[in-house]
This record gives structure tokens, sequence and C-alpha cells, in this order.
């Protein structure tokens, strides 16, 4: 049967090449990907400045799904002066319309602090990574042209012009347009360029790939700041996939008390 | 209080078993600062203050133990005469010992800790279980809260339910705020240069109650408290002055709501039992007291906005009202490895007065900083910061943070 369809899709012209989606299916497929039940990682910023300074933090992250929301924790580990300071985020299903709520722990205080969410242009910790770059993707945050595909890496990639429909910034990301190539076989974003008012701001790059318990992970990213000048390398160690991670974790609790 | 030592020995005992498979962390800093007067002030030269706290964790499954150690040098009060006590000279303490047993529905801390209620900033509407360390006024505090509160031996049992979280929190130790001695920069006014004995009234347990839950996007925590006020007051016993702690019973509740780029926080209190000192000692009066605040962050400015009214039920020749605001504006200059910092305080009780702080600090190397603060009272020598007016300040601190 399999053969059947094949030789008509081949008759029709038909063929199952990388074009047959569209700018929005690849972009949704990418937000909704499978990532397993939870994850557990361990993960590295090392934000490199325009003037060679270097600042490197240490983070443990936890991830679990709830349905179409998800729920992540990050806690800090290193250096000493952000060691014990705790992000918990709750994201929620696209189509509900409803912004992500967060909590800061700040072990100075004692005390976890609500965070605004409806703005997420700001830097993530001084990094050269914002806010809105480690959500999880808004596929309705603007329109798409697919412009075909191109080959990075001896990967063949769907090139996707987006841009904001007014024109203007997109007030939450603080980005007008982006150009973004996906990988449909692996459903990811490998590259992304961020444009604000024109000009071309940052760049994305995944440099590090790797096949873990069966899920594609990001292992390494570059994040390049064309403004302020430096980048921030982003990198993923010891990712375990459905761990059963309980739900306390997901909790103000687990920033105070920390994760072992 | 004799079972209480041997329980906070706990942890000790427990050392073979941690030895097995625990994890260990841990983290601090280590500070010199040099401090100079902006004012004509009498009194010693500011000179140098050194301070080192080092924090360490030990974890083996769902038991953690935790302490905090603090050691301090102040060169200022490195004398022993009669004008000047020494006790703030140096001191070194184990600040926080307390063990953590954790469990899906409950966790449970025993041991000398703190825990912050409320969600106001610099401001105490119901932040009551732990006392403040007044030492230094409110400088430490301002800078590092956890520094500022005085741990005390207690009982904390949280019960997380589907929808509501429960604290239950027992403190069997009586535990006063610290305030400066007779001689130092921020000894208070109207405070007798011998402090007379203390008295205690009562059993001298503190319980409370905190419920908490996260409903339509907000946070909402309900409180509840009976015990004694934190603040050791002069009143009259059998003819004689003595320092009581009065009676402090009070509900109250907490709120933080995003709204747009703006994070809404409030909390609100009525004691219902409380004491208030005036001259003639101890007034027990109801009062109540209502914060609201305002967080505004993006793109690394934090700007905070605070006001805060209270009204003690029972009159007095003074003002039976207190008002009091903040603004704090901060800004992260990460790629120039600046932070910028600026705070002003207002409390108007009859009168107002101010203090102002302003810092700017610099990432010098990896876990090193080097920061300049300066520090401004400003009101009548009868108002809360006003009696401070001589004690202006520049300070310049510079510290290794560290970890292991």
């Amino acid at each position: 049967m399999k053969i059947v369809l094949f030789i008509v899709m081949v008759a029709f012209g038909y063929a199952p090449t990388v074009q047959a989606w569209t700018a929005e299916q690849l972009l949704e497929q990418v937000r909704d990907r499978d990532e397993g039940d939870d994850r557990r990682s361990r993960m590295v910023l090392e934000q490199t400045l325009s003037d060679g300074f270097v600042r490197t933090r240490e983070l443990l992250m936890l991830e679990k799904k709830y349905g179409a929301e998800r729920k992540a924790v990050l806690y800090f580990t290193a250096p000493a002066d952000t060691a014990g300071t705790g992000i918990l985020m709750f994201s929620y299903e696209e189509a509900s319309g409803k912004d992500d709520d967060q909590w800061l722990y700040l072990p100075a205080l004692r005390q976890s602090r609500r965070i605004a969410t409806n703005s997420k242009e700001g830097p993530f910790l001084g990094t050269d990574f914002s806010f809105a770059d480690i959500e999880r993707l808004r596929v309705s945050d603007y329109v798409y042209e697919l412009q075909g595909t191109e080959e990075i890496d001896g990967r063949l990639l769907h090139k996707i012009a987006a841009r904001t429909e007014s024109g203007l910034e997109n007030p939450r990301t603080g980005y007008g347009q982006r150009t973004v190539w996906v990988d449909a076989d692996r459903q990811l974003i490998l590259r992304d360029e961020f444009y604000r008012e024109g000009r071309h701001i940052k760049t994305f790059e995944v440099t590090g790939l790797q096949e873990i318990e069966g899920y594609w992970t990001v292992t390494e990213a570059v994040m390049t700041n064309h403004v302020q000048g430096g980048f921030t390398r982003l990198i993923r160690k010891d990712a375990q996939y459905n761990q059963g991670l309980a739900d306390r974790f997901f909790n103000e609790r687990t920033l105070r008390s920390g994760i072992q | 209080m004799r079972i209480w030592k041997r329980l906070s020995l706990i942890p000790m005992l427990m050392l073979p078993l941690f030895a097995q498979a625990v994890n260990l962390s841990g983290k601090g800093y280590v500070e010199a600062r040099q401090q100079e007067r902006l004012a004509d002030a009498s009194g010693r030269s500011l000179g140098q203050r050194y301070e080192a706290l080092l924090e360490g964790q030990m974890a083996h499954k769902n038991l953690r133990f935790d302490g905090v150690f603090l050691g301090r040098y102040r060169s200022q009060y490195d004398v022993a005469n009669t004008d000047i006590r020494d006790e703030l000279g140096r001191e070194a303490q184990l600040r926080e010992y307390y063990l953590t047993w954790s469990a899906d529905a409950f966790e449970i801390r025993l041991g000398r800790q703190q825990q912050a209620w409320g969600r106001a900033d610099y401001f105490r509407v119901v932040d009551v279980l732990n006392p403040l360390d007044l030492r230094e006024f409110l400088l430490p505090y301002i800078d590092n809260y956890s520094l500022g509160r005085t741990p005390r031996d207690m009982l904390i049992v949280d019960y997380f339910a589907d929808q509501w979280e429960h604290q239950w929190v027992v403190a069997p130790e009586r535990k006063a705020t610290q305030l400066a001695p007779a001689g130092s920069d921020f000894a208070m006014a109207a405070m007798p240069l011998a402090r007379p004995p203390e008295y205690k009234r009562g059993d001298g347990v503190d319980v409370g109650w905190r419920g908490k839950t996260f409903w339509q996007g907000r946070d909402i925590e309900l409180y509840a408290f009976r015990g004694y006020h934190s603040d050791a007051m002069l009143a009259q016993h059998q003819g004689n002055w003595v320092m009581e702690q009065p009676r402090r019973d009070f509900v109250g509740a907490s709120l933080a709501q995003p709204a747009g780029d703006w994070v809404l926080r409030s909390d609100v209190a009525h004691y219902w039992q409380e004491g208030r000192q005036l001259s003639s000692g101890i007034q027990k009066s109801q009062r109540s007291t209502a914060l609201v605040g305002f967080d505004r962050n993006k793109n690394d400015w934090n700007l905070n906005l605070q006001v805060s009214a209270t009204r003690w039920h029972e009159d007095t020749d003074g003002d039976d009202t207190v008002l009091e605001g903040s603004v704090s504006v901060d800004k992260n200059w990460y790629q120039q490895r600046l932070n910028t910092g600026l705070i002003w305080m207002v409390n108007h009780q009859d009168h107002a007065s101010h203090l102002w702080r302003a810092t700017i600090r610099y990432n010098l190397y990896p876990q090193w900083d080097v920061a300049l603060t300066a520090v401004v009272f400003d009101g009548r020598q009868t108002t809360l910061f006003g009696q401070y007016d001589q004690q202006d300040r520049l300070m310049l601190t510079l510290r290794r943070s560290l970890s292991w």
C-alpha cells in the first residue's frame, strides 16, 4: 500500500520534499515537538564581553510537561555571587493567550519575587540571550514567508522570514523581524537572526546537537551580539529525559531549598 | 530550653549518616570596607570594617543540613573603655544551623533559622518572625535582608495541599531586636545609657500560620500570629524600669499580581494586640498597617515604589498615623560590568525624615567586586532617620565571593 501511494505521489509531482510544509506549520512543529514528559539538565552560560571579560554561570534546569502547559525551574549553582538564585516559570498554551508566570528567588532576601512577563526583551541575567529568546516559541508573534531551503553544515534547512504584522517591534520580544532556519526532520531552529528597526542585532546558532534517549537535544548554542559586541555560549550537559520528576520540584519551595 | 538545645545537636549526630552519600556545597564572601564620615560628628573615625560570611549545605536524600557562619571586625569599636562598648568590635557566630526533611507533601525545618513573611521591601508589615539586628541601624538590612534579621530557634512545618500551602511556625525561644550599644554611632537618642534589666512576661512562645495559594495569576497569602513583639521596650514593673517584650497578635494578608509591565504587591495587617513605646512606658493598642508597592523590571532597569500607612487606634499626644515610603531604582549595566542603585526612604510621624543611599558597583574580575556607597540621613533629631543626621557616610567596599 505504501509503495502504491508513493507511486501515485511521484506521478502527480508530489514527492515528499522539504517544501511540503508552510512556514507556520514548520514553526508549530518546532513549538510542539516531543521533548519527553520531563527533562533534567545542567547548563553553563559562558558570556564573553566585547572587552574579553568572561563571565560564567552554572545552573540546574528541570522541565516538566503538564498537558499543553510547561513548568521549569532554573537553579543557579555557580559562581558564588549568583549561587542560590532560582527562577520558576509556568508557560501556557499559546492559544490561551496567557502570559507566562515567573518567580525569582533571591537568597539575600530569602524571598521570591513575582516578575512581570509581558515584556521579555530585556537580557536574561545580563547575557546576550533575552528572556524572549529562552521562552517557548510563540508562532503568532509574527507573519511568515518561506524563502526556500539552504544547506548549512550538511543539513538542508528551511529558511523563513518572519516579521510583525504592523512592521513595528513586537512589544513583548523587542524584535521587528527575524530570519529563521528550521531543520524540519529534527523540528529544531538551528539559526536565527534578530532585527530591531531594520538593524541586524543578534544571531543565534546551534553549534552542538546530539540525540539523547531518542530526543534531539541542543547541547551547545551561541548568541552573538552585533550591537554591543561579545557573545554568550549556552552549553547543556547531562540531559536526562523522563526521570519522573515530582511535582514538588515545580514550586516556590524548590527555589528556597534548591536542587541537589 | 534545655530540650531545645539538645534538639539543635541533631545535625551533629547525623554526621555519620551523611558521611556515606552526602552532597556538600557552600558559598560565601569576604569583604573589606573603608568608611569615612560625610558630616562633622563626635566619636571615633569609622575606619575599617571586615566581614566574612560562609554558608554550607549537606544533603542526603530527603535530609539537609544548612549552616551559616558570620565573622565581623570593626576597627572603630576596637576599644574597651567606658565611653564606647566594645561589643561591636568583633564577633563570630554560627548564625543559622537547621535541619530540613522534605517529602512530597511536607517539609519540616528544625533549628536556628529565619523565615521571611510578606511581599514588602524594607518595611516589615507581616515579616515578624525574626527580630532585627539594628546595631548598625538598617544599613546591613538594606544590603542583605538575611543579615539584618536575627535568626532564632524555630520549628517550621510546611504542608503542600493541592490548592493551598500551609505553614506552621513555633518559636519557643524569645529573642529581641538587637539595639546599638550606648556610645555607638547608631545608638537611639531616647535609650538610657545603662539599659534596665530584661523582664519576661508569659511563656515566650511565638506561634504563626501562613496559608498560601496561587489563584488566577495572583499570589495570595494569609497570616495569623500570636506571640510577642520583637522589640524590647521600657516599662515600669513594681516601680522599676525594665525591658519587656509586649504581646503581639495579628492577622494579615499579602498579594502579588502582574499588571502589564508592573507587578503590584501588597501587605496588610491588623494587630489587635500590640505594644507601643511611649515616654510613660508601653501602651497597649491595636494598629492597622497597609502597604502597596509596584515593581517594574525592564531592560535591566528595576524600579520599586512603596507606600505604607499605619494607624494606631489608641490616641496619644503625638500623631497616631505613621506614613512611610520608598523609591528604589537599580540598573545593571552588564556590558560595562557596572551596577548602580539609588534608594530613598521616607518616614513621617509628626515630621518627615529621610534616608538616601547611592551605590555604584564594578565587577573587577570574576568574583571580585568593588563598590562605592554613600548614605545620607536627614530630618529632625526626634525622627526615625533624623536622629542619625550626623552619621552620613561614604563606604568603599572590596568583596571576593567564593564557592566550593
